[in-house]
C-alpha cells in the first residue's frame, strides 16, 4: 500500500467520526449557559475544540480547522467575562458553534447526514471520500458524455485531451483510476505511451484502456501496461462504470475488524497496536466468557484466540462459538506457543481456521489476518449477494428488513422500506437482448450504491425489482433521496449496437412509525402497493404509501 | 553531528497518532514509537530510548508540559530534546512553551508530507551548539 492510500485510509476513519464529534461539540455548547467556567462540561468542550482545530487541517479540512481554532480562542476569552455578559457571550458562541458543520462543507465534506447532501452530489454521508478518476479522451463529445456519466455516479472526474498534459499533471498528483483512450498498436502514440509506461505502471493508479480497435496484440499491449480493464468503442458506458465501481470498491474496503481473546494483557496490547498501525480496528477481550455477548453486539471479521487460557481452553471456546449458526463461517485463528504439529492438528479439529505459533513475526500476523478476512468477506458475498448486482439476495434483504423492524420497534425509531421496479423492462429485453437488460439492472444497483446513504441496505428482490431499507429516515427524506435517484437514472444513456436508449423506474415507499402495529411483511406489501400506484399513475415516479 | 533516527510521539488522539507515525516513518524514514498517555510517556521513553520526543500539549490526565517536567527529572532522558505539537501557536504561547525548555513548537494541523522535515530542523537546531 503506498503512502497516499495509507493516508487516505486514516483520513476515512477520521471523517467517519467527524459528524459524531461535531454533534458532541454542539450538545456540550448547548449546556454552557447552565455550566460554570472550569467545570467538566466546560473543560471537555475546550478540549474537543482544541483537538478539532489541531487535527482537521491534517485531514484535508482547513476551513473547519481554522474556524475551530477561532472558536477555541473565543471560548477561552469567554472564561474571563461574568454576569449578564456571560449569558450573552454563551448565546453568541452557541450560534457560531451551530455553523461549524458548514465549514466542513466548505472543505467539501458533508459533515451532517442530511438529504440535502444528496443534491450536492455527494450521497454517502459515511463515506465522504469520492474516488478521483482521470480521463484521457481527445474526442470532445465522448469526453463530455463520459465525464457527465462519471459525475452522475459520484466520481470526481477530470478530463485531459492531451497525453502530455496528463503526464505533466501526473508527476505531482495521481488519481485512483486513469481511463486512457489511446491508439494502441499505432506507431506514434504508442511509442509515446511506452516511454511513459514505467511511470504509469509504477504509480498506484489503476488503469483502464479504451480502444477503437480490438485484437489480441492490442489487448496484450494494454495488459503489459498494467490495464485492469479494456473497453472497445462504441463505448458501453454502464459496463465501464460497473467495472470502475469494482476497482474503486477494492481500494476502499473497510478496515478489518479484529477481536483478540488473550489473557496476556501486554501481548494482546502489542498485537492490537500492531494491527491498528496496519489500519485495522482491534478490540481485546480478556474474559473469554463474555465472547458471545461481544459477538452479538459487534460483528468482527476475525477472532485471534490464545489457545491456553487459565479458565477456558481456546479450542473449547471455538467450539462454543461454532454452536451458533451465524458464526460458523467466522474465521478463528489460534495463537499459541504450541509447536507440536499433532497438538496443532487436534486444536484445528475444533473449528479454527489457522494456527500461528508465538512469537508470531509482525508482518506474518498482519498478512495472515488480512488474507483470512478478505477470503471470508468474498465467501460471505457469494452466499448473500446477487452475482449480477452485488446487492443482497431476496432472502437476505427480507431478513434485513425483519431485523431492522425489530431494532426500530425496540428503540422507537422511524425507518422506510422502498420497492423499485424498472419500467417496461420486458421491452428492453425484447428489443435489445438479455445481455443489455442485465446491464440496465446492474446500473440500477451501481447508481443505488452511489446515490443512497452508506447505511441504507440494498437488495435485488427479483428480476427487475429492488428493495431498499433506509434506517433512521422518514418518508419525506426517503422520497427526497429516491426522487434524486430516479432523476439520475432516467438521464443514463445505454448503448446497444449503435442504438441509444434510456430507462425509467417506478418507486413506492412505506414508512414504519414507532408504535405502529405494522410488521415487516406489511411494510413490504405497502411499499409494493405504492410502487403499483406509481406504475398506474404513469410510471417514472415516486409514491409514498 | 548525529543523525536523527528514533523519535517518540506522545499524543492521545488515535487518528493523529496514526498519521504522524506514517508521516515520520514513510516520508521521513524515522523509527517511531507512539505513546497514547502522558503518564506512561516517561516509562515508555526510557524503554525505547528516542533521540527526540514530540509532545501533544493538551492531553487528559497528564498534559504535555507536565510530561516535559517529568522527562527533565529522569536521569536517562533529561538531555533529550523535546518539541511540542500543538494548535496553540500564538507568539506568547510559543514563548511560554520555549520557556519550559522545549526546543521548539510544531503547529497543528500539520502537513503529513512536511512533518518529518520540521522535526529534523528542530533536531538540528537542538544539536547545533550555538
Amino acid at each position: 500500500m503506498n503512502l497516499t492510500r495509507q493516508l487516505q485510509a486514516i483520513q476515512i476513519q477520521y471523517l467517519e467520526k467527524l459528524p459524531q464529534t461535531l454533534t458532541q461539540i454542539e450538545s456540550l455548547a448547548h449546556r454552557l449557559p447552565k455550566s460554570d467556567p472550569g467545570d467538566e462540561n466546560w473543560q471537555q468542550l475546550g478540549q474537543l475544540l482544541h483537538k478539532l482545530s489541531g487535527s482537521a487541517g491534517t485531514f484535508g479540512l482547513p476551513a473547519l480547522s481554522a474556524q475551530a481554532a477561532k472558536l477555541h480562542r473565543q471560548f477561552e476569552a469567554a472564561l474571563l467575562v461574568d454576569g449578564d455578559s456571560y449569558a450573552r457571550e454563551c448565546h453568541l458562541f452557541i450560534s457560531e458553534i451551530e455553523t461549524l458543520d458548514t465549514f466542513a462543507e466548505l472543505d467539501g465534506i458533508p459533515a451532517k447526514p442530511s438529504a440535502d447532501a444528496q443534491d450536492e452530489g455527494s450521497s454517502n454521508n459515511n463515506r465522504p471520500l469520492v474516488s478521483e478518476v482521470w480521463l484521457l479522451e481527445d474526442d470532445a463529445d465522448l469526453g463530455s458524455t463520459l465525464i457527465s456519466h462519471l459525475q452522475a455516479f459520484n466520481f470526481s472526474a477530470r478530463l485531459f485531451t492531451s497525453f502530455t498534459d496528463l503526464i505533466h499533471t501526473f508527476e505531482s498528483e495521481q488519481p485512483e483510476v486513469l481511463i486512457l483512450d489511446v491508439l494502441l498498436g499505432d506507431e506514434g502514440r504508442s511509442t509515446e505511451l511506452l516511454e511513459q509506461s514505467s511511470m504509469l505502471t509504477g504509480a498506484s493508479s489503476r488503469l483502464i484502456f479504451i480502444s477503437a480497435k480490438d485484437d489480441f496484440t492490442i489487448r496484450l499491449q494494454a495488459a503489459s501496461l498494467g490495464a485492469e480493464a479494456f473497453f472497445v468503442k462504441p463505448l458501453d458506458i454502464p459496463r465501464l462504470i460497473t467495472r470502475l465501481e469494482q476497482v474503486t470498491a477494492r481500494l476502499h474496503a473497510p478496515p478489518e475488524r479484529v477481536l483478540i481473546i488473550d489473557d496476556d494483557e501486554l501481548l494482546a496490547r502489542y498485537y492490537q497496536q500492531l494491527m491498528i498501525n496496519a489500519n485495522m480496528q482491534v478490540d481485546i477481550l480478556h474474559e473469554p466468557d463474555r465472547v458471545i455477548d461481544y459477538l452479538l453486539q459487534n460483528s468482527p471479521d476475525i477472532i485471534l484466540m490464545d489457545l491456553q487460557m487459565p479458565d477456558i481452553e481456546g479450542q473449547t471456546l471455538a467450539a462454543v462459538i461454532r454452536q451458533y449458526d451465524q458464526w460458523v463461517g467466522l474465521p478463528i485463528i489460534y495463537l499459541s506457543a504450541e509447536d507440536d504439529p499433532d497438538h496443532q492438528a487436534t486444536a484445528l479439529n475444533h473449528g479454527a481456521d489457522d494456527f500461528l505459533v508465538k512469537p508470531v513475526p509482525d508482518q506474518h500476523l498482519i498478512s495472515a489476518v488480512k488474507h483470512k478476512v478478505s477470503r471470508s468477506r468474498q465467501l460471505l458475498e457469494l452466499m448473500t449477494k446477487d452475482s449480477l448486482t452485488g446487492l443482497l439476495k431476496h432472502a437476505a434483504i427480507k431478513e434485513s428488513i425483519r431485523r431492522e423492524w425489530g431494532i426500530a420497534k425496540r428503540k422507537s425509531e422511524i425507518f422506510c422500506v422502498a420497492m423499485l421496479d424498472i419500467d417496461h423492462f420486458k421491452q428492453v429485453n425484447d428489443r435489445f437482448g438479455h445481455a443489455i437488460g442485465d446491464e440496465v439492472i446492474a446500473s440500477v444497483a451501481t447508481l443505488l450504491r452511489k446515490r443512497l446513504r452508506n447505511t441504507d441496505v440494498l437488495g435485488r428482490y427479483g428480476g427487475e425489482e429492488f428493495v431498499v431499507l433506509m434506517n433512521n429516515c422518514d418518508a419525506v427524506e426517503a422520497k427526497k433521496i429516491l426522487e434524486n435517484f430516479r432523476q439520475r437514472f432516467q438521464e443514463l444513456v445505454f448503448t446497444s449496437e449503435e442504438k441509444q436508449f434510456s430507462a425509467t423506474i417506478s418507486i413506492g415507499i412505506a414508512e414504519y412509525q414507532p408504535g405502529s402495529d405494522m410488521d415487516a411483511d406489511a411494510l413490504l406489501i405497502n411499499a409494493d402497493k405504492a410502487m403499483y400506484t406509481a406504475k398506474e399513475t404513469g410510471r417514472n415516479r415516486v409514491i409514498v404509501s | 553531528m548525529n543523525e536523527l533516527t528514533r523519535v517518540m510521539y506522545v499524543e492521545d488522539e488515535p487518528d493523529i497518532r496514526a498519521v504522524a507515525k506514517l508521516a515520520l516513518e514513510a516520508v521521513g524514514g524515522l523509527t517511531v514509537s507512539l505513546c497514547e498517555r502522558g503518564d506512561r510517556a516517561v516509562e515508555e521513553a526510557e524503554a525505547f530510548c528516542p533521540q527526540m520526543i514530540l509532545l501533544d500539549v493538551m492531553m487528559p490526565g497528564m498534559d504535555g508540559p507536565s510530561v516535559l517536567q517529568a522527562i527533565r527529572q529522569s536521569t536517562q532522558l533529561k538531555n533529550i530534546p523535546v518539541a511540542f505539537m500543538t494548535a496553540k501557536v500564538q507568539p506568547h504561547e510559543i514563548e511560554y512553551f520555549k520557556s519550559l525548555g522545549a526546543v521548539g513548537v510544531i503547529a497543528k494541523p500539520f502537513d503529513p508530507m512536511t512533518l518529518s522535515q520540521l522535526v529534523r530542523d528542530l533536531w538540528e537546531k537542538a544539536e547545533k551548539p550555538l
